[in-house]
């Protein structure tokens, strides 16, 4: 488990962190969404101990990371912008992390390279930046840490090696102890893979909820209902989040469980009502709506 | 878990990743070593008889010695490009992201670095050492003092490299930007130094009586200052240093051992220093020009108080009028002015940011004016100044041009080592117990005389303040004080005195007749040196031959010489013509140059009775005199006073008058074959080869007028010698001829 209580971090004048905390369980793929300039990088980079907090601590396994070798060696770190050794092929990036990283499984490295159709002795500089961050999630996945930390890996990517990584994501937390932090600016990419997400937002977090929690408890309604007054009783027993209305359409956002709303509804007898899956996208644009943020200007 | 053997796995990566370093010093050691020596000894092989030393001893006591100085400046750039090249990483965000993501320790790693940089040079550089020594023992001129000698080179070598190496990595963990990391180990590399020649140049420039005799007057490391930068400390290593005694001097070049400790020291302890900051340095420092920025102000300040000043001289040497403060304050504030605006743009990596810290902007100009004030208007009274007499222990006097010593005294048999007869003084003399020394000094220091220095024009003659000026400067001289205080330092000074002051003439003839002084004054003296010559070379009007003397015969001539020289006086100097000089020769083992002189030319004078009788008694007499019918004819040209003359008054103002550069005269000789005519020629004239240096003090040679003698006999000596009249007696036949 990852604990960042407190966390502050300046950049001279600038505040790139500001009093982060943070809880990411270990066996769940962490989100980290914030636009750019939000502190996801820094933070990824302090909790990878490549940076040093101003202030708080960040606890790995309880350990501190911060020029803590052992702790490092279950953390391998990709970042936005991966650094490969000059005229580097596959094969020697991994000769490297081998060096590092001792349970570096080099076999299936080679495996997964040919599953990529990377070729291993091909110099990385003449890759695609597709290719490079193919590589970089390969690199990471072969060192075999308990922690990974993607920095905007999945830009750049197209959408059969999204897919193609997040199986091998998937095929890791559930064969070993595997916690992925995932930072993007695209809630999209996020929402069929994180099961926890956090918001950043100029420094510090807005909010950190279970994904699957936060879509059980939120839907969107599309309804008819039989006259204004019917509608106007139904929509004032229900906890709104959201409500629109185009010609005698309802499209409502409601906090509740599914059937919770829809008994309340139901007793109605509405002309038409349904349940329409929430992106995470809608999710997220609702509550930050409700603790007063327009989550349009902050992530897209 | 991480191999235990990571660090040496580090090590062997950043080799591989850096295998261009150790192939680039590999080609520049080779260029270096193996191929200067391939040269040197091709010479040899060629032409033997150029050295008056063996290839064993040149391979021992040169290549692997004297020399080594070379060889540093190639290890030097070698530690910058190993230190530069193995910490740029530092520079760069995203290999800080990668390298100190990696799970190993700062620590571990920044050693890790160091000792693989420290490698990337030993290895090719040892290599070539090796191949070095095969070549020579190929040749068989290794011996187990070369193999020793070898031992030190590379030892020295590494400590050379180690300290340069360190800087490098402090001066690339103190920035984040390449280009700034190179300039930071260029100027922490050479700061001291840069600050010894500031000083030097200040103290020069605005200090009338500046004087360097320590380092045979090396700014480069001021004793002052203290020298932490790398080059100072190289520069003091390889220089040899003063030898003041014999014993000293007789040694071949060898290192300054006990500077070896220093250098090591430094080397530790800039290891440390670039260690701790690494460790202290922030991962985001990459990208930005300064990684701490508390040191920001400090580094300004640093670098832009002493360069303006830099710029200053440079404006000055760029002009006509280099004595001018115009051009210096013009330069001074140019420079401060480019170099604030400067810092501030390299700090903010934008020209937006030029004009911001107006503050940091005003602090440095306040310190720079400062600085100029204390020089300029000498606020610490260093020209004034003259230790008390409680605070003396004892004193050094050098007078200028008084006794006709050589420029360099050549004080051992190599060649290698010289000293002037000023720093010969100070080193050897201490005069005690002589109030006229101290009271020489603090009319010297209150006078306060100095030459004056005007810009010529055409008819500038013309103009009373110049000559008035120039008259009165006739009589300047030059006098070195080196005052050797209790408390164990030596503070040296220059004076100009007036010697048609009757005070200042009355103490300069107390000091000059001081045995002590006489004694001090010339090696020939100090029984110490223990000197044997190969030759004596005994001048005078007439004949100039070198006679070959037993060590008996030599030390009785220099008994004799030195009796009657303790006896000379200032006004016999100054009034009585020497009949002729003695030289101290060294023969050369070089074929081509058969003699060096030792100690330059001792005048011998007409009141040196014993000497005079004792060289006659070896073969020559001084004092004899040509007669008209060994000449064939003698010719006498008259010189004019050379029109860029206004030169020499302006910048050697010393002897404006007797000085002046002569030149001859458009028309011709005019010739004298009669033997009347001849033979008062002949009684009245003198060599003109003692001249030169009896000018600062006599005035008894008119040299209006040069005589060529042409012997009947071209075999003898000096057949085409140039002489010329005392003054008063020009005969009048040479007064009134038309043709001259």
């Amino acid at each position: 488990m990852i604990t960042a209580a407190n966390v502050t971090k300046h950049f001279g004048e600038v505040t790139a962190v500001n009093d982060i905390s943070v809880t990411i369980r270990s066996g769940e793929v962490f989100g980290l969404i914030g636009t750019n300039g939000a502190g996801k990088s820094t933070f990824l980079r302090m909790a990878s101990g490549v940076l040093k907090p101003d202030s708080g601590k960040i606890l790995m396994d309880e350990q501190p990371v911060y020029e803590n070798p052992s702790v490092k060696a279950d953390i391998f770190y990709i970042p936005d912008d991966q650094y490969f050794l000059p005229n580097a092929t596959p094969r020697d990036m991994a000769g490297f992390y081998q060096d590092y990283y001792a349970s570096f499984d080099s076999v299936r490295f080679d495996e997964m390279l040919g599953n990529f159709q990377l070729k291993p002795d091909r110099r990385i500089h003449t890759f695609s930046k597709g290719m490079k961050k193919q590589l970089s999630v390969l690199l990471g996945i072969c060192a075999n840490t308990k922690y990974l930390f993607c920095d905007e890996t999945f830009d750049g990517l197209d959408p059969v090696m999204r897919q193609a990584v997040k199986s091998i994501f998937a095929g890791e937390l559930s064969e070993r102890d595997f916690t992925p932090v995932i930072a993007s600016h695209n809630l999209r990419e996020l929402e069929d893979i994180c099961d926890y997400v956090g918001i950043l937002h100029q420094g510090g977090i807005l909010m950190q909820k279970d994904l699957e929690e936060m879509k059980l408890n939120i839907h969107n309604v599309q309804c008819v209902f039989q006259n204004a007054e019917e509608e106007k009783t139904a929509l004032g027993l229900l906890e709104l989040v959201k409500a629109e209305k185009r010609g005698s359409l309802n499209n409502i956002t409601v906090r509740g469980s599914e059937k919770e709303i829809m008994e309340k509804i139901n007793t109605f007898s509405p002309v038409f009502a349904e349940i329409v899956p929430l992106t995470l996208e809608e999710i997220f644009i609702s509550e930050t709506e409700v603790v007063g943020y327009d989550i349009k200007k902050l992530i897209f | 878990m991480i191999s235990k053997n990571l660090f040496f796995k580090l090590i062997k990566q950043d080799l591989k990743r850096r295998i261009w370093c150790p192939i680039l010093i590999f080609v520049a050691c080779f260029l270096s070593l193996e191929v200067r020596m391939l040269m040197s000894m091709e010479e040899f092989v060629r032409y033997p008889n150029r050295h008056s030393y063996s290839l064993t001893l040149y391979i021992r006591e040169y290549f692997f010695g004297r020399e080594a100085l070379i060889m540093s400046i190639v290890v030097c750039m070698a530690a910058f490009l190993c230190g530069l090249s193995g910490y740029a990483y530092l520079h760069s965000k995203v290999q800080i992201d990668l390298y100190h993501s990696l799970p190993v320790s700062r620590a571990r790693f920044f050693w890790a670095r160091y000792v693989s940089g420290v490698m990337q040079f030993c290895i090719p550089f040892v290599l070539n050492v090796m191949i070095c020594t095969g070549i020579a023992a190929g040749r068989k001129v290794v011996t187990a003092e070369t193999v020793l000698a070898i031992i030190s080179f590379i030892g020295i070598q590494m400590t050379i490299f180690v300290l340069a190496y360190s800087v490098a990595v402090i001066a690339a963990g103190l920035t984040g930007n390449m280009i700034i990391g190179i300039l930071g180990t260029g100027v922490l590399f050479s700061y001291s130094a840069v600050l010894g020649l500031l000083k030097y140049l200040m103290a020069a420039r605005f200090y009338d009586t500046y004087k360097v005799y320590e380092n045979r007057g090396n700014f480069i490391f001021d004793s002052s200052i203290w020298n932490f930068s790398p080059l100072s400390m190289i520069i003091k290593f390889f220089s040899s240093p003063t030898n003041t005694t014999m014993a000293e001097a007789q040694k071949f070049f060898t290192y300054d051992t006990s500077y070896v400790g220093v250098l090591l020291i430094a080397a530790v302890l800039y290891s440390l220093a670039a260690y701790l900051i690494f460790m202290k340095r922030a991962s985001e420092a990459a990208g930005k020009p300064i990684a701490f920025r508390i040191a920001e102000p400090v580094i300004k300040t640093m670098v832009v108080l002493p360069f303006s000043f830099l710029s200053g001289f440079f404006f000055c040497a760029m002009s006509s009028r280099s004595d001018a403060d115009t051009w210096f304050v013009f330069g001074v504030i140019f420079g401060f002015t480019v170099l604030c605006i400067l810092m501030e743009i390299i700090y903010r990596l934008s020209l937006r940011g030029a004009l911001m810290h107006k503050k940091q902007f005003l602090f440095n100009a306040v310190c720079t004016a400062l600085v100029f004030v204390v020089f300029r208007y000498d606020v610490t009274g260093y020209d004034t100044y003259v230790p008390a007499d409680s605070q003396l222990q004892s004193c050094a006097v050098s007078i200028s041009d008084l006794i006709p010593l050589g420029q360099e005294i050549r004080v051992n048999e190599f060649g290698m080592h010289y000293l002037s007869p000023g720093e010969y003084r100070m080193a050897n003399m201490e005069l005690q117990g002589n109030p006229s020394v101290m009271e020489l000094a603090r009319k010297a220091a209150k006078e306060q005389l100095a030459f004056r220095y005007f810009d010529y024009y055409e008819g500038i003659e013309e103009s009373p303040e110049y000559m008035e000026t120039l008259e009165r400067q006739d009589n300047y001289r030059w006098i070195d004080f080196g005052y050797k205080l209790s408390n164990g330092k030596t503070l040296y000074r220059t004076y100009v005195i007036d010697i048609a002051d009757p005070d200042t003439l009355r103490l300069l003839s107390e000091i000059f007749e001081d045995y002590n002084y006489k004694l001090a004054s010339t090696p020939l003296f100090n029984d110490s040196w223990n000197l044997t010559f190969d030759a004596v070379r005994c001048e005078s009007n007439f004949r100039s031959e070198d006679i070959t003397l037993t060590p008996q015969m030599q030390s009785e001539l220099i008994g004799v010489y030195q009796k009657e020289y303790m006896k000379l006086t200032l006004d016999t100097i100054i009034n009585t013509p020497p009949v002729g000089s003695v030289d101290f020769l060294f023969r050369d083992k070089n074929e081509e140059m058969l003699y060096t002189s030792y100690s330059g030319k001792m005048y011998v004078y007409p009141q040196f009775t014993e000497t005079l009788a004792l060289i006659k008694e070896y073969g020559i007499d001084m004092q004899e005199r040509l007669n008209a019918e060994d000449v064939a004819v003698i010719r006498v040209k008259k010189q004019n006073l050379y029109s860029n003359s206004y030169y020499h008054r302006v910048y050697y103002g010393t002897y404006e008058r007797r000085n002046e550069m002569y030149t001859s005269v458009e028309n011709d000789a005019v010739e004298y074959t009669d033997q009347e005519q001849i033979q008062e020629i002949l009684d009245n004239i003198v060599s003109d080869s003692f001249i030169w240096m009896a000018r600062g003090y006599a005035d008894y040679y008119d040299e209006r007028y040069l005589v060529t003698i042409q012997f009947e006999k071209s075999d003898l000596m000096y057949s085409y010698a140039t002489h010329c009249f005392l003054k008063g007696q020009l005969p009048a036949f040479i007064q009134s001829e038309k043709n001259l």
